[in-house]
């Protein structure tokens, strides 16, 4: 169905409208500054006159003969008693000024130049080739060049320069230009120089920025409300409309009436303060237009400008039906693919289906089974509306519905509920990236919630403490397949940003994994079989590593995990518990190394290096050489076959996971002990003046640097300490070890010390005279008075300590607040710039100018996201395919 | 290349005058016309260390340093202002 095209817009102009076009355009002249009569009824030739548009039911617009809420309204115009400058333009006109010459209205360059400047407009006008030189830039650069001339090369007369005193006042030589001077000035400069100006005489004149005739916008812009009470309240552009239309009226009839010059200027300069607040009621240099109660008014600038202005509110930021909002939980059962919706949502939620012969007894059903259901726990997708070909609208009710089954055929569309399968954008603001709006396939199921696996949470940046998520059903044929093949979740997993997965295993995945696959964990039959349950795994179970073990045959977790790897899978890599501090060869006696030999985990944990996000080595292989589709079934499989795991170990961690033997605190403390002392050495060498500055930095600075080495070695000390107590038993040190949640220096905080706290990168320096806080003597510049935590967090902090740790930690939450509004402030002039660029067929990138701006898209072609890491080929695993590892 | 100091920073790329013969050479084959090329001032310090003089409406090829492509070719438009 192609629709009539009934005009088309060759080309717009945007021009100034001069007295000329405001009077043609206006439906009636505005006199009085009243608005409506003692009944209610608008006055005529008042600001809400009947031409202008009606705002009242019943009554109808004397130009148009339309009704309220058909007529668009139609502007009117109000003479102005004096000309008066209209302030947006008050920057051109200075400009011109300059560059014009008084008395004969010539531009202050030779013909010669002018004739240049002017064929180089002309050029640029006929071309219609994109382009990134403005006519504008042309004008400008010929203004520059008149302005700087000492004297007309027209008359000879040397030329006095104007000055703008802003807004709107303009001085030669200390004397006040009037803008009735102004505008006989601007009148005067003739059609041959316009061009130059940056004007197209046939279009428009510079004596057009000073205004003879103000333009009243229509009633239906401007509507005034009538409150509760009854009382009408009035709109403010209303307002001051209502004040320009008063002052006129007494800066006319003083004129008339012959006043004195002083009252009749100032009556001028205040009609000239209302129009520029009509226009914009934030013009910098004077005060604000305020409403009686003291609000200021929001007058046509504001109307359009900012955040809130219509551009970015209204026109950029549009609202859309079929879409659902709620909280979001968890799912783990769920594929990353696939949202779960609320059967509250799907009844709402639509998807436009035309009827023809395949489907046509399928969607009767659907109409028999929602009026007559067989099985009313079940969900079934039910039908709000059905379209008749010739285009009529019919609610399906509890008294229309059998007529209307029978009545269905091919050529209908019917508007059917939402049912499992059906293709859903989902999305999390601030959609920061374009994995903030994937395709899911939705699951109905019961709740008020939108459940998602877990692993879609990094992408979102979502957790589940009361997050809600947006959700919209695309509408057409079309758009669901873009959806389905470029949007879905899975084509998500790598990031174009770094040539890497970004779903992944997660937390809890991660540790059921390791407890799986750790050591020589096995599971007896019922185990394995339970644990494989999980993955709907078909085929029979790997012959037992331990098929002699006491009470039946014994399966190691990494034979139960082999299954999910595909056949041809060879690797070897250091997990994410490898120490690094010791020799490969004692990783390997620990069983720190992974290796798998043809799809076969030989040894080594399956851990954060296996299937995270980012670094998972397993997922990263899988993803890249066989796909989106076996890289989401490994990512489901691997978070259930987890699940499964942790079912059979449990995990658990609490206080005494923090725990270390007696002798290892005294240790901590001995150390941190050896510390202190370390620096008050320090601090005394300094006091005597007996400390030497490193290279480029002064004794105090040399001095804090030395202090900040020992204190922070002091705590990587005791931390190790900590941790040579905390071993693999432990689930805190199993969580932080496999990269699941936590990281040693978090577990040595609790169990050994906090160590420095640090605002702006030193030590606590600031609070009192010469101290951090009066428990410390002046001028001390040991550990303790600077911010340095002994106490770890399980045995709690001195009060001291405490106020310190507050210090700092207000640092990171200011951070955070000042990094996020910051960032976001740059993605928008980035995405701004950068939104209509692409990438063409010949690998070029141009905007919509078809201008180049890359001439090989990112110089090598190569698609990040199928990339590993930037690179698109990975030399090294390719050498070792063909070499077959040797 | 001369040696003007400007070409001893690492960061400044080597820029060469394209002749006039060999600009359609080098742009048909990227599908490119003269005017949809990115734009070089005329006043650019690149320009002024030319051995040649160039001047508007002249091509001049950019041997880019690339982080991920090892070297690139960039072409740009002089342009007066």
């Amino acid at each position: 169905m192609r629709e009539m095209i009934p005009k088309k817009i060759g080309r717009i102009d945007f021009a100034l409208m001069g007295p000329k076009e405001v009077r043609k355009l206006s439906a009636t002249k505005v006199i009085t500054a009243d608005t409506y009569d003692d009944d209610g009824f608008p006055i005529p030739m008042g600001l809400m006159d009947l031409h202008m548009g009606v705002i009242e039911p019943g009554l109808r617009c004397k130009t148009s003969g339309r009704k309220m809420d058909e007529d668009p309204g139609h502007f009117g115009h109000i003479d102005l008693a004096m000309p008066v400058i209209h302030s947006g333009y008050s920057k051109t006109i200075k400009d011109i000024l300059n560059a014009t010459h008084p008395s004969s209205g010539r531009l202050m360059l030779t013909q010669d130049r002018i004739d240049h400047y002017t064929k180089q407009i002309r050029a640029l006008m006929d071309s219609d080739a994109g382009t990134t030189v403005s006519i504008g830039g042309i004008a400008k650069r010929a203004i520059r060049e008149a302005t700087k001339s000492k004297s007309c090369p027209h008359c000879g007369e040397p030329k006095v320069k104007v000055t703008l005193d802003k807004p709107t006042t303009f001085r030669e030589e200390g004397r006040k230009l009037t803008p009735k001077e102004v505008r006989s000035r601007l009148e005067k400069v003739p059609n041959s120089d316009l061009l130059c100006l940056g004007f197209n005489p046939d279009i428009t004149r510079p004596e057009n920025m000073v205004l003879t005739v103000l333009s009243v916008p229509p009633v239906p812009m401007r509507p005034s409300i009538t409150l509760e009470s009854g009382e009408r309240s009035e709109d403010d552009l209303t307002h001051k409309l209502v004040d320009v239309l008063r002052i006129n009226q007494r800066l006319r009839e003083n004129r008339d009436a012959g006043a004195p010059q002083l009252i009749v200027e100032d009556l001028w300069e205040l009609l000239q303060y209302h129009i520029t607040t009509y226009f914009d009621n934030q013009t910098a240099g004077i005060p604000t237009a305020r409403h009686r109660s003291g609000r200021p008014l929001k007058t046509i600038v504001q109307r359009l400008k900012g955040k809130e202005g219509r551009f970015r509110s209204n026109l950029s930021g549009k609202r859309v039906n079929f879409s659902a909002r709620t909280v979001i939980t968890p799912d783990p059962y769920l594929s990353i693919n696939q949202v779960g919706v609320p059967e509250l949502a799907a009844r709402e939620l639509t998807v436009p289906v035309r009827i023809n012969i395949h489907n046509l007894s399928f969607m009767r059903d659907l109409i028999k089974e929602n009026f007559v259901p067989t099985d009313p726990e079940k969900y079934i997708p039910g039908i709000n509306y059905m379209i008749r070909p010739d285009g009529r609208r019919v609610k399906l009710t509890e008294e229309n519905w059998e007529f209307n089954h029978d009545r269905l055929e091919p050529g209908f569309i019917v508007e059917r509920h939402l049912m499992d399968g059906d293709i859903v954008l989902f999305n999390r603001q601030p959609s920061l990236h374009r994995m903030s709006m994937m395709a899911h396939e939705v699951r109905i199921m019961k709740g008020k919630t939108f459940r998602i696996n877990l692993c879609v949470c990094p992408p979102y940046n979502a957790d589940f403490d009361g997050d809600e998520m947006n959700l919209h059903v695309v509408q057409s044929e079309e758009a669901r397949a873009e959806a389905r093949i470029l949007m879905r979740v899975q084509e998500h997993i790598r990031s174009p940003r770094f040539g890497g997965a970004v779903i992944g295993a997660i937390h809890d995945h991660i540790t059921g994994m390791f407890l799986l696959t750790h050591g020589t964990a096995s599971y007896d039959i019922d185990q394995t079989v339970r644990i494989l349950s999980r993955v709907s795994h078909k085929g029979g179970l790997p012959k037992p590593e331990y098929p002699k073990a006491e009470g039946g045959p014994r399966w190691s977790g990494r034979q139960i995990f082999s299954v999910l790897l595909p056949d041809d899978m060879n690797l070897k890599y250091n997990a994410s518990v490898y120490f690094a501090d010791r020799t490969p060869e004692e990783n390997a006696e620990l069983d720190m190394i992974v290796e798998i030999v043809d799809g076969n985990m030989i040894r080594g944990p399956v851990d954060g290096n296996s299937i995270s996000a980012f670094k998972g080595q397993i997922l990263e292989e899988i993803s890249r050489l066989q796909g989106s589709n076996a890289a989401r079934d490994f990512i489901d499989k691997v978070t259930r076959l987890a699940v499964g795991a942790l079912m059979e170990t449990g995990c658990t961690t609490g206080i005494d996971d923090a725990d270390v033997p007696q002798d290892a605190l005294n240790q901590i403390t001995e150390a941190q002990f050896a510390a202190v002392k370390e620096v008050d050495k320090l601090v005394n060498a300094y006091n005597k003046g007996k400390f030497k500055p490193r290279p480029g930095r002064s004794v105090e600075e040399t001095l804090e640097v030395e202090i900040m080495g020992v204190l922070g070695r002091v705590r990587d000390k005791s931390g190790e300490i900590a941790g040579w107590h905390l071993g693999m038993d432990n689930f805190a040190v199993i969580m932080a070890r496999s990269g699941a949640r936590g990281s040693m220096l978090n577990l040595s905080q609790m169990a050994g010390s906090i160590g420095q706290q640090a605002v702006r990168g030193e030590r606590i320096s600031r609070g009192y005279e010469r101290r951090t806080l009066s428990h410390f003597n002046k001028g001390d510049l040991g550990a303790d008075a600077k911010g340095f935590v002994r106490s770890s967090y399980k045995s709690g902090l001195s009060p001291t300590e405490y106020f310190f740790h507050s210090m700092g930690g207000r640092e990171g939450l200011v951070d955070t607040a000042v990094r996020t509004s910051r960032s976001g402030y740059m993605q928008r002039r980035l995405v701004n710039a950068l939104e209509d660029l692409r990438v063409k067929y010949d690998y070029t990138v141009r905007n919509t100018a078809n201008t180049v701006v890359q001439f090989q898209y990112g110089e090598d072609s190569v698609d990040p996201t199928k990339s590993k890491f930037g690179r698109a080929i990975d030399v090294d695993s390719l050498i070792e395919d063909v070499t077959g590892g040797k | 290349m001369n040696d003007n100091i400007l070409w001893l920073n690492k960061l400044v790329p080597k820029h060469v005058l394209l002749k006039e013969s060999d600009i359609e050479g080098k742009l048909s084959p990227l599908n490119i016309t003269r005017d949809q090329l990115p734009k070089i001032l005329l006043k650019d310090p690149a320009l002024k260390a030319l051995d040649e003089e160039a001047k508007p409406n002249d091509v001049v090829e950019v041997h880019r340093f690339s982080e991920s492509a090892g070297s690139n070719l960039a072409y740009r438009l002089v342009v007066e202002e």
